[in-house]
C-alpha cells in the first residue's frame, strides 16, 4: 500500500462482567472511597496516582506509562440514563445504542456498512472470539469472526494438514459462486465464498508477520496479538473487536480485579510496543468499555452490580489525561447506592465514529450527542 | 419393508415436526406409516414423557439455579433427547412468536417457567394461550405491563398481543385495527401485572406470581374492533381470536415454521401467502376447532403442500443443533458439559431465552451470515466426522452391510440418503465422488483394521456431505 | 408391662449458609452434608459445570465459622464432575463419590487429596456411578451402586467386602438407589430413588421394611434422595420433588413433616448484604409473601447428629435448614 494518508482504524476491547471503576481509577484523595471500600479498597500508598485525587490501580503500571506518554484519555463516569444491572442487557445497551427500547442494529455494524457499503472487503470488520457481537451485527454486513487466526475458516479441526487441504479444495468447489439455484441457496453459496475468501487472506497475515514484541501467555495478550497480525498487514481491515472476560467480582475481589488489569494493561502495552514497531500505530485508536461499573460499598469480599463506569481512549491519535467528571460518592449523590453516570456513552461513541473515522454520528449512535475532545 | 420414498417423506416429517433423526428412527417410524406417526406426533402424552428426575440428579441446577446457561442446556437437551418431539418443537415455535428475552427480566428461572408454560400448553387451545400469556410474569415484565394502570396505561403490551401475538397488523392490504383498538385493549389489560418479589439475595432466585390488581383495573367502557363493553382481558382474548385476521396471523405463522420460509411479518399486510390453499385449510381447521392448535397440525402434516416441501427452510440454530446430535446420538442421555452444545447454538445465532427483540428472530436465509455459516459447518463437521460417536457407528455398521465393496456412487448416494435424503447439485454430487475416488477403491473390509479405516473414510465423507450447502435447510 | 411414648415433636432450629461460592462463606446447591469428628459440617455443593469453582466441598460448624473449602470442577484428582456423596471416617478424611467419574476421592482433615478408587463395571467390587455411602462400626464402607441398583460393602481402601440387591421393585430390589445411613444397631436404611420408597435391611442386607410408595401424600414419596435415622430409630426423608423432609416412626408410620421454616437471614447471609441492606429492606418490605423464602426447594442430603439435630442441604436455596427433635 502506497497511500499517503492511512485510515484510521478503531480497536475496540470490551471488558466482560462489569469492570468495578472506583477501583481502576481509584479516587484515593477521597476518604468516602476507604468508608466505602472496607474489603477491596487499595491502600494510599499502593496507588499509582495520577494527581492528588485521582490514581490507577497498582495493578495498571503499564497503561500508567502509556498514560505519563499522553496516549491514554480516561473518560471518567460514563454511563447512559436509568442504568440497567443485567449484564446482558446493559451491554445490549452499550452494543446497539438504544437504551429505552430493545435495538437489533449494532453500532459498529452501521460503522462498517457505512465504510463499505458495497461489501468490497469481507474483512473491514474483524472480531476475535467466537459467534459475533451484537455491536458488530447488522444483517447483511459480512464481520470475520476469529477464535483462533492460524486456523480460521471450515473444516478447522480436521487436524491432517494433507486431509485438511483436500477437504477444503473440495469445500471450495462445492461453494463456487452459482446463479439461479435459488436466492437463498445463491446467498448461502456467496456467503461460504466470503469465508474462502477471507480465510484466504487472513492467512497471509500470520505468516508475513514478525515482531521482537513477546506477548503474554494469556487469551486478551493472544486476541491483540491477533489483531496485530491482521492489521500489519495491511488488509484494509477497520474495526477490530475482541473482549476479556472475567469482571463479574462479586466475590473475591482482592486478587480477581488487580489480576485481570494485569494481564489487560500488559496486553494494551504490548499491543502498543507492537504497533510502533511495525509503524503502525500512528492510526489506530483503541477503545475499552465494559458495560457497567460496580456498586460504591463492596459486600465482604467483592463488589455488587452498579452503574457509572470508565472508559479509556488508548493511542497515539488520542488526547490523553482526564476527560469528563468523576461521580460523587457522597451518599445523597448516589442512584441507589451507584454512581451516577456524568458523560453518556454515546458521546463517546459518536466522538469515535465522527472525530476518529469520519463518518456521520447520528445515524450510528441515535441522535446527537456532544462529542469529548479526546482524539 | 418402508419405500425409499416413504423413508424420504418420514425424513422430511419428522425434520420438520421434530428435529430430525438417526435413520434406524427414521425406519421405525415408517414402519408404523405416515398417518400414524403423525397421530403418534399429535398426541406427545402417547409416548414416555421426558425424565427431568434423571437429569435433575446429575445437574441439580437444570431445576433451581440461577445462571441462564443452564437453562439453555436444559433446553438444548430436551430437544435432543426427546421422545415427544412436536411438544417439544412446538415450544420453539411459540418462543419465536412470543419472543421474550431474559435479559430485560434478569430472573432467570422465571425466563423458563415462560418455556414451560408454552410446553404445557403447546398443542393445546389458541385461547387458552393468549390468557396464560398475557397473565406469564416474564411476559408482564417484558412488555411491561406491571405499569399498566387504570388512568396511566402503558401500552406496550397491549399493542403487541395484537400486532405480534395474535392478528398482525394487517391482511389483504387493509389494516387489521386501528390504534384505538390498542389502546382500548391496553385499559382492558391495566391491572394485570405481577405480585411484588423477594430480592435474589442471599438465597437465590423467587418466581413472581401474577396478581390482578382490581383497583389498577381500568373498569370503564371500551370500544374494541367494532364492539362496546367494560371489557376486561380476558373478553378482549374472545373477541381477538375470533377475528379472521386472527386466524390467518396464527396460520402463515405455523406455514413459515412448518413448511417453507415466507417473507418476514411486517411484509404480511401486503403480500399474500406463497401457498393459499394450505392457509386456507388452516383458518377453516382453526375455526372449525375451536382454535385448537393440535388440529391445525394435523390438517398442516397431511397436506399436499407440507408434503411437498422438502428442503424449503434454512435450519435454525436449535434445529441444525439438536438435529445433528440425534443423528450422531450423543448427549441423547445425561452427560456432563451440555452447556457447551447449548453454546454452539448462540454461535450460530440462536442465543435461546434471549431472542433480539420482541419481533423474534428473522428466518429463512437471515439465519447465514458468514460467522453463523462457518458455526454451522464446523459444529456439524465435528460431530459427524467423529466416527466413535454411537450414531455415527451405527451408520457405519448400516452401511458396510450393503456389500464387501462399493463404488464411489454408491457409497455418496447411500449417504445422502441416510442422511435424510439430501439432494446436492449434480456438480456438487460430483464433487462428492471426485472426494471419493481421490482416497482409492471403496472397501468395507474384514479386520478391525481395515473396518476402522472404512469407518473413518465414511466419517470423512459425512463431513463433506454436512458442508453442502443443501445441507443448511431442513 | 406397656410403657407409653408420646409422638416426639420438632422446632425450628437454625439456618447456614448463603449462596456463595469460595473463598466467600456460602454454598452453591449443596446436596450432601456430612459429620465429621467434633460434630464438624461437611457440605458438598455441586452447582453450575461451566464454572470451575462451584463444585467444592466446606467445612464449618453450628458457629457459621468457616473452616475451608477444597475441590473444584474437573476430572483432575481433586476434582468433580458429578459428585454426589460425602461421608467422614473416623480418622476425619473425607470421601467424595463421584456419579460420572466412577470413583471415590479421598482428601485428609485438611483438604488435602489422598487418593482415589473405583472401577467402572458390574462385577463384584466394580460399580456404575457410586451415590451414597455410609461407613460402619468397622469403619468399612457401605456405598449405593446406582446403576447396578445394589448396595455394596468396601473396605475404606476399596477392597470388595459384599453386596446385596438388584435391580427391580420388590422387597429388597432396587431402582437407582441414591442415599444411604445406618441406625445404631447397624441396620442400613436406604433412599431407594426411583421407586420412591425408603427400604430397611438388616447388617447383613436382609430384607426388613419399606416405606412410601409414589406420590405426594403423606408417606408418599416423589423421588426421595436420602435418608437419616436418629438414636430412637426415627427415619427422616428428604423427598426430593416433593420439596419436604417427612419423618416416620421406627416402625414406619409417618410421623409429620417439615416444608421448610427458614426464619431469615443466616449469619453469612446479612455479612453477604452488607452492600446493600436498604435496597434489600426496601425490596422486602414490599412483599406479602414470604413463603417461598422459608420452604424447602430441592432437599437433597440430610444428617442427624447425636443431639438429635436434623440437618437438611436445602440445595435450591444453598443453604442448611436445621431441626430440632425434642423430648421424648
Amino acid at each position: 500500500m502506497t497511500t499517503t494518508k492511512k485510515d484510521p482504524i478503531l480497536v475496540i476491547i470490551q471488558l466482560t462482567g462489569g469492570n468495578d471503576a472506583i477501583n481502576t481509577v481509584i479516587p484515593y484523595g477521597d476518604p468516602l472511597y476507604y468508608d466505602n471500600r472496607p474489603t477491596v479498597g487499595v491502600a494510599k500508598d499502593q496507588v499509582l496516582p495520577i494527581n492528588d485525587k485521582f490514581a490507577f490501580n497498582p495493578a495498571m503500571k503499564p497503561l500508567k506509562e502509556l498514560y505519563d506518554q499522553g496516549k491514554v484519555a480516561v473518560i471518567q463516569g460514563i454511563g447512559y440514563p436509568n442504568p440497567n444491572r443485567s449484564h446482558f442487557r446493559s451491554m445490549d445497551i452499550w452494543h446497539t445504542c438504544e437504551p429505552d427500547k430493545v435495538g437489533t442494529e449494532g453500532w459498529l455494524g452501521r460503522v462498517i456498512r457505512d465504510i463499505d457499503p458495497r461489501k468490497e472487503n469481507v474483512l473491514t470488520g474483524v472480531n476475535f472470539g467466537r459467534g459475533l457481537p451484537r455491536a458488530l451485527a447488522v444483517s447483511g454486513v459480512p464481520v470475520a469472526s476469529v477464535s483462533i487466526l492460524e486456523s480460521y475458516g471450515v473444516l478447522n479441526s480436521i487436524t491432517d494438514q494433507t486431509e485438511r487441504t483436500e477437504a477444503l479444495d473440495i469445500f471450495s468447489r462445492m461453494y463456487a459462486p452459482t446463479v439461479g439455484s435459488g436466492m437463498v441457496l445463491d446467498y448461502l453459496v456467496q456467503t461460504g465464498n466470503d469465508v474462502l475468501r477471507g480465510a484466504d487472506i487472513l492467512k497471509a497475515a500470520p505468516e508475513k508477520y514478525q515482531s521482537s514484541v513477546e506477548y503474554a501467555n494469556t487469551s486478551i495478550s493472544k486476541n491483540l496479538q491477533g489483531i496485530a497480525k491482521v492489521l500489519t498487514a495491511n488488509l484494509g481491515s477497520r474495526i477490530f473487536y475482541t473482549q476479556h472476560g472475567g469482571y463479574d467480582t462479586h466475590a473475591n475481589q482482592g486478587p480477581q480485579h488487580p489480576k485481570l488489569w494485569t494481564e489487560l494493561s500488559q496486553g494494551i502495552a504490548d499491543f502498543y510496543s507492537d504497533l510502533k514497531e511495525h509503524n503502525a500505530s500512528d492510526n489506530v485508536v483503541m477503545f475499552v468499555f465494559t458495560e457497567f461499573g460496580r456498586r460504591v460499598h463492596d459486600n465482604g469480599s467483592g463488589t455488587d452490580h452498579g452503574s457509572g463506569g470508565v472508559a479509556f481512549a488508548i493511542g497515539d491519535p488520542v488526547k490523553g489525561g482526564l476527560h469528563g467528571e468523576y461521580p460523587s460518592l457522597a451518599a445523597d449523590k448516589l442512584l441507589e447506592g451507584d454512581l451516577h453516570y456524568t458523560v453518556d456513552f454515546r458521546s463517546a461513541h459518536a466522538t469515535l465514529v465522527e472525530k476518529w473515522l469520519g463518518l456521520d454520528a447520528a445515524p450510528v449512535v441515535g441522535g446527537n450527542f456532544p462529542q469529548l475532545d479526546f482524539v | 419393508m418402508a419405500t425409499k420414498e416413504e423413508l424420504n417423506l418420514m425424513a422430511h416429517l419428522i425434520r420438520r415436526a421434530g428435529f430430525g433423526a438417526h435413520p434406524d428412527a427414521v425406519e421405525a417410524y415408517a414402519a408404523k406409516g405416515y398417518g400414524a406417526t403423525v397421530e403418534e406426533l399429535l398426541n406427545p402424552e402417547s409416548q414416555p414423557p421426558f425424565e427431568d428426575d434423571l437429569i435433575y440428579r446429575y445437574v441439580p441446577y437444570f431445576r433451581s439455579g440461577t445462571g441462564m446457561q443452564g437453562y439453555q442446556a436444559y433446553w438444548m437437551y430436551r430437544m435432543i433427547s426427546t421422545k415427544r418431539p412436536l411438544e417439544e418443537k412446538m415450544t420453539l415455535f411459540w418462543h419465536h412468536v412470543f419472543a421474550t428475552s431474559y435479559t430485560k427480566l434478569n430472573r432467570n428461572p422465571q425466563a423458563n417457567k415462560q418455556i414451560q408454560m408454552f410446553r404445557n400448553h403447546a398443542l393445546g387451545n389458541f385461547r387458552t394461550m393468549l390468557i396464560e400469556l398475557s397473565k406469564d410474569p416474564a411476559m408482564i415484565f417484558w412488555l411491561d405491563n406491571n405499569e399498566n394502570r387504570n388512568g396511566r396505561p402503558n401500552e406496550n403490551y397491549g399493542r403487541e398481543l395484537l400486532e405480534l401475538f395474535s392478528m398482525g397488523v394487517g391482511m389483504d392490504g387493509q389494516s387489521n385495527y386501528s390504534e384505538d383498538d390498542v389502546k382500548e385493549c391496553a385499559r382492558a389489560f391495566t391491572g394485570w401485572t405481577l405480585a411484588p418479589g423477594l430480592p435474589r439475595y442471599p438465597y437465590g432466585d423467587y418466581f413472581w406470581d401474577f396478581e390482578y390488581r382490581p383497583d389498577l383495573h381500568d373498569d370503564g367502557e371500551k370500544t374494541f374492533l367494532g364492539r362496546k363493553g367494560r371489557f376486561n382481558g380476558e373478553d378482549v382474548v374472545d373477541i381477538i381470536v375470533e377475528q379472521p385476521s386472527t386466524a390467518r396471523f396464527l396460520s402463515r405463522h405455523l406455514y413459515n415454521f412448518f413448511v417453507a420460509d415466507e417473507p418476514g411479518v411486517p411484509s404480511w399486510q401486503n403480500t399474500p401467502p406463497a401457498d393459499p390453499a394450505t392457509i386456507q385449510a388452516l383458518e377453516e381447521e382453526y375455526f372449525r376447532s375451536h382454535y385448537d392448535i393440535r388440529s391445525m397440525l394435523r390438517v398442516l402434516f397431511n397436506s399436499e403442500g407440507f408434503k411437498k416441501s422438502r428442503f424449503a427452510k434454512v435450519k435454525s440454530p436449535a434445529e441444525m443443533v439438536a438435529g445433528v446430535m440425534r443423528l450422531v446420538d450423543d448427549y441423547t442421555t445425561p452427560k456432563p458439559d451440555l452447556h457447551n452444545i447449548a453454546y454452539s447454538c448462540s454461535y450460530m445465532g440462536q442465543d435461546l431465552y434471549n431472542p433480539p427483540t420482541v419481533e423474534g428472530w428473522h428466518t429463512g436465509r437471515e439465519w447465514i451470515d458468514s460467522g453463523a455459516l462457518v458455526e454451522r459447518i464446523n459444529f456439524a463437521a465435528d460431530q459427524v466426522g467423529d466416527p466413535d460417536k454411537p450414531g455415527v457407528r451405527r451408520l457405519v455398521d448400516k452401511l458396510a452391510e450393503m456389500g464387501p465393496t462399493m463404488t464411489p456412487e454408491q457409497l455418496v448416494d447411500n449417504c445422502l440418503h441416510l442422511m435424510g435424503d439430501i439432494h446436492p447439485t449434480a456438480a456438487r454430487r460430483e464433487d462428492l465422488l471426485e472426494s471419493v475416488r481421490r482416497g482409492g477403491e471403496v472397501k468395507v473390509g474384514r479386520t478391525k483394521a481395515q473396518r476402522e479405516a472404512f469407518a473413518q473414510r465414511v466419517a470423512g465423507l459425512l463431513r463433506l456431505i454436512v458442508a453442502v450447502p443443501e445441507y443448511q435447510f431442513a | 408391662m406397656t410403657t407409653t411414648v408420646a409422638s416426639p415433636t420438632f422446632k425450628y432450629y437454625q439456618v447456614i449458609g448463603n449462596q456463595s461460592g469460595p473463598p466467600r462463606p456460602g454454598f452453591t446447591a449443596p446436596i450432601d452434608v456430612a459429620l465429621g469428628p467434633g460434630g464438624l459440617l461437611h457440605v458438598l455443593s455441586s452447582y453450575y459445570e461451566y464454572d470451575a469453582k462451584s463444585k467444592f466441598v466446606v467445612k464449618c460448624n453450628f458457629n457459621e465459622d468457616y473452616m475451608g473449602f477444597f475441590g473444584a470442577k474437573g476430572e483432575g484428582d481433586e476434582e468433580f464432575t458429578w459428585p454426589n456423596s460425602v461421608a467422614v471416617d473416623k480418622s476425619g478424611n473425607v470421601y467424595v463419590s463421584d456419579e460420572w467419574l466412577n470413583r471415590v476421592t479421598i482428601f485428609s482433615p485438611e483438604g488435602k487429596f489422598v487418593g482415589k478408587w473405583g472401577v467402572k463395571g458390574n462385577k463384584n467390587g466394580q460399580w456404575e456411578r457410586p451415590a451414597g455411602m455410609v461407613f460402619d462400626a468397622d469403619n468399612n464402607m457401605l456405598v449405593c451402586d446406582s446403576l447396578n441398583h445394589r448396595i455394596q460393602k468396601f473396605t475404606k481402601d476399596g477392597e470388595y467386602i459384599s453386596k446385596f440387591g438388584k435391580f427391580g421393585a420388590g422387597h429388597g430390589e432396587f431402582n437407582m438407589p441414591w442415599g444411604i445411613c445406618l441406625d445404631r444397631q447397624s441396620n442400613v436404611y436406604v433412599a431407594d430413588w426411583r421407586n420412591d420408597r425408603i427400604q430397611k435391611f438388616s447388617p447383613e442386607g436382609k430384607f426388613m421394611m419399606a416405606v412410601g410408595g409414589t406420590g405426594s401424600g403423606d408417606g408418599q414419596f416423589n423421588r426421595p434422595a436420602d435418608v437419616a435415622v436418629d438414636a430412637d430409630g426415627y427415619i427422616y426423608a428428604t423427598d426430593w420433588r416433593n420439596d419436604r423432609v417427612q419423618v416416620f416412626d421406627p416402625q414406619g408410620r409417618y410421623v409429620t413433616k417439615f416444608l421448610g421454616d427458614c426464619p431469615g437471614y443466616s449469619k453469612w447471609a446479612v455479612d453477604r448484604m452488607a452492600s446493600n441492606p436498604e435496597n434489600m429492606k426496601e425490596q422486602r418490605d414490599l412483599v406479602k409473601n414470604f413463603t417461598p423464602e422459608r420452604v424447602f426447594y430441592q432437599p437433597t442430603g440430610i444428617v442427624v447428629d447425636d443431639q438429635n439435630r436434623i440437618i437438611v442441604t436445602d440445595t435450591g436455596r444453598h443453604r442448611l435448614q436445621i431441626y430440632q427433635k425434642q423430648g421424648r
